[in-house]
């Protein structure tokens, strides 16, 4: 990865969304206005636009390092997204809505009806098509119902109008992208905490990290991590996320999820489930991340019938479909 | 901190080199069916070894000037990577190729390296290697094999067990003590190639629960070593066999144990057309796309000259837990409808491979050490 970029990323993300400004963003009563600005006078936000028409001309491995920091910093305004949308509109010759566009998997459901994480942030929501495509519709116009975990649930009015993106693109392969790089930078946020932890906390006399028992538990949240990063990395090629490639990232991350929730959690003790600890902030975002659009079943069926359609042998598959290269 | 490396690319000659090695296979892989192809770098084949030989392909990482191919780390990924997808038997060259070759070449004297590398190279010369003993497992330190200096040369006596085709071996890199007590620890450790053919070895093969006989158990009785068979320096017997170890752990062949059976069921389900197991299939099929691409990631950084020791544990303590994934998943999914009939020989690789997979996690440092070197990477001991 490209270090200028990473460190750019993260100095950005560390300005903009510090673990302190991170509770007040995700306060709907609270929210300050500055950390967007940080975000739009960073000029990201055009990361993906080429260089004639004002962007940076990045491809994904370009934009990788912002969304990774985003993910470690459980950054609730929805950067990838914006990034994501304001490309396509531009490639469609349309001057991109002003704002923080949220992209969202509707919900079947007579009329439109999302899962939003912080929809307070959020100037625009985009739904994605079933035929490809998608629906952007103003975020104040819908009815919010707070579901827990930082989820809420947005329901329009039928009669709201909306416009339409027919991009052909299918936007659930964009979400679940930039769900799973995310989830790849929470995941590095967890081992990083709870090693750190381990190191601080003392029982027995010792700190916990020099008991052998949780040595190992480390040792595979470890593992995890750098899987998800090999994945994230994997799913980062190319001008714009790739179906099968997406596929496993969202799929290993997933799992990797799961187990890295657990241990962090088991490692920290009953200091992990406050409110004041930062750790849930990570974890849940991990949470959320593999439930957003479609989880380990349903990125599994698609790939798993995608490698049934092929001929040939399971390596044969992965290097034509899900190698970087490919 | 643990910084795994990035993401990285076959270059071009690589997978160019992957077409000839698949021409090389389809003339000369025998025609196995799944359940012998299944055992994967265990089965052995001299025959076979010598015409890879022949090819120019055993020692593919040795200098030309012994015989080697002279080629990189991708290279020998690729090699690997087809021959395990193929289900060829590598066994017989395997060691001296992946570690004995390697070993001699960097610790080896001028008369070591001119005697054994070409040897290597023809597939004349098959190596094993005598680390475990029947009271020293993941202890290695704990070695009691000795060899006692005795005129030019030296006295040999102890024993070795699991030694993989030590049987079919004609020559072991032995791990013993030549100073100091097994309360030394890694101190007094030497290394030595010991000719099996000398009088006083005596090699019994243990026949494992699947019914073969890859490993052996290997007695030394007084056994007369000449000066030449210390291999290195005489006391760094730890820090080589360590060296020895990471060529051992970073390959492929720490994912692809159970991809012949993984091979053989898609193959079912395409006939049968069968698509209820999609979702396990795709599964697999993510975890072994970022498996290979935290393999080849570390493969790049062998072929800098690095030594990434801690990422080769880890990426083996996961592909190990993948490949023994594999059967578990398999026998749920090929059992999941009793009315249907499998084919007999994914039956067998099943059963076979079911069998085995326990092994996967042990040979080359079980799980649980593996994570210690996880641990200790991340600055935890
Ligand atoms: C198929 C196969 C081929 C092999 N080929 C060879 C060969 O060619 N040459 C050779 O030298 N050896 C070979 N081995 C042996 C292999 O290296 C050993 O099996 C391995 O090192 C483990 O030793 P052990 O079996 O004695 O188990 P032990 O060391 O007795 O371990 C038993 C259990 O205790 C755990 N344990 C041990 N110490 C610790 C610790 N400090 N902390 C936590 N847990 C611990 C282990 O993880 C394991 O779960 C082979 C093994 C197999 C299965």
């Amino acid at each position: 990865m490209d270090s200028l970029l990473t460190d750019a990323a993260a100095d950005l993300l560390d300005h903009a969304c510090p673990p302190a400004l991170l509770r007040a963003l995700l306060d709907p009563a609270a929210a300050p206005p500055e950390p967007w600005q940080r975000i739009v006078d960073s000029g990201f936000l055009d990361a993906l636009l080429p260089e004639a028409e004002g962007g940076a001309g990045l491809d994904l491995a370009g934009i990788l390092p912002l969304l990774l920091a985003c993910g470690s910093h459980a950054m609730p305004l929805p950067v990838g997204a914006t990034i994501l949308a304001r490309a396509a509109f531009a490639r469609q010759g349309l001057t991109p809505p002003e704002g923080a566009i949220t992209l969202a998997q509707p919900m079947a459901a007579p009329s439109p009806a999302a899962l939003l994480p912080a929809p307070h942030l959020a100037a625009q929501v985009l739904l994605c098509g079933t035929e490809g495509g998608a629906l952007l519709l103003p975020a104040a116009a819908a009815r919010v119902t707070p579901l827990g975990g930082g989820l809420s649930r947005l329901d329009w009015d039928g009669a709201v109008a909306g416009r339409r993106l027919e991009d052909g693109a299918d936007w659930r392969v964009a979400g679940a992208f930039l769900e799973a790089v995310e989830m790849a930078g929470a995941l590095r946020r967890v081992l990083e905490d709870t090693l750190r932890y381990a190191g601080e906390r003392r029982q027995f006399g010792r700190a916990i990290g020099a008991f052998q028992a949780i040595q190992q538990q480390l040792s595979v949240l470890a593992e995890e991590s750098a899987a998800g990063l090999i994945a994230a990395q994997l799913a980062a090629t190319g001008p714009w996320p790739d179906p099968l490639r997406t596929a496993a990232a969202k799929i290993r991350l997933g799992q990797a999820a799961a187990r890295a929730m657990a241990i962090a959690h088991a490692v920290h003790g009953a200091m992990g489930i406050t409110e004041e600890h930062d750790l849930h902030l990570f974890t849940l975002r991990l949470q959320r991340g593999r439930a957003a659009f479609g989880g380990e079943a349903f990125w599994s069926e698609r790939l798993g019938r995608a490698a049934l359609r092929e001929t040939g042998d399971s390596l044969g598959f992965v290097r034509r479909c899900l190698d970087p290269v490919a | 901190m643990l910084n795994f490396p990035d993401l990285a690319t076959l270059p071009p000659e690589a997978e160019a080199f992957r077409r000839e090695v698949r021409d090389f296979l389809a003339t000369h892989l025998p025609p196995l069916p799944a359940d012998r192809r299944a055992r994967s770098w265990m089965g052995f084949d001299a025959g076979f070894s010598r015409a890879l030989a022949r090819q120019g392909w055993v020692g593919l990482t040795l200098p030309h000037h012994y015989g080697g191919a002279e080629r990189g780390a991708f290279a020998r990924f690729v090699l690997v990577e087809e021959m395990l997808a193929a289900g060829a038997p590598v066994a017989a060259h395997w060691i001296a190729d992946r570690q004995s070759g390697p070993l001699i070449l960097r610790y080896g004297s001028a008369a070591q390296k001119d005697f054994h590398l070409p040897r290597i190279c023809r597939a004349e010369s098959f190596f094993c290697i005598g680390m475990s003993e029947p009271d020293t497992g993941s202890d290695l330190a704990s070695v009691r094999s000795r060899a006692e200096r005795e005129g030019e040369g030296w006295r040999l006596n102890g024993s070795k067990v699991w030694t993989t085709y030590a049987h079919h071996a004609h020559f072991m890199i032995a791990l013993v003590r030549t100073a100091g007590t097994p309360a030394d620890r890694h101190k007094g450790l030497s290394q030595f190639i010991v000719d099996l053919s000398l009088p006083g070895v005596r090699i019994s093969p243990i026949r494992d629960l699947a019914g073969d006989a890859h490993f052996s158990e290997v007695v030394f009785d007084d056994v007369a070593l000449g000066p030449e068979a210390l291999i290195g320096t005489e006391g760094e017997g730890w820090a080589q066999v360590n060296a020895e170890l990471a060529f051992e752990r970073s390959g492929p062949e720490r994912i692809l144990s159970s991809i012949v059976l993984l091979d053989r069921w898609i193959a079912w389900l395409r006939e049968t057309g069968e698509s209820r197991h999609a979702a396990l299939l795709g599964r697999l099929m993510a975890e072994l796309a970022v498996l290979r691409a935290m393999s080849i990631a570390v493969t790049a950084r062998l072929a800098v000259g690095a030594s990434p020791v801690t990422e080769a544990a880890l990426v083996k303590d996961l592909g190990t837990g993948f490949e023994q994934s594999i059967p578990t998943l398999l026998t749920e999914a090929i059992a999941a409808d009793p009315a249907t009939a499998p084919p007999d020989e994914l039956l067998r690789a099943l059963a076979y491979v079911a069998g085995m997979a326990p092994s996967f996690s042990l040979r080359g440092g079980t799980r649980e050490i593996l994570r210690g070197m996880v641990a200790r990477g991340l600055g935890l001991r």
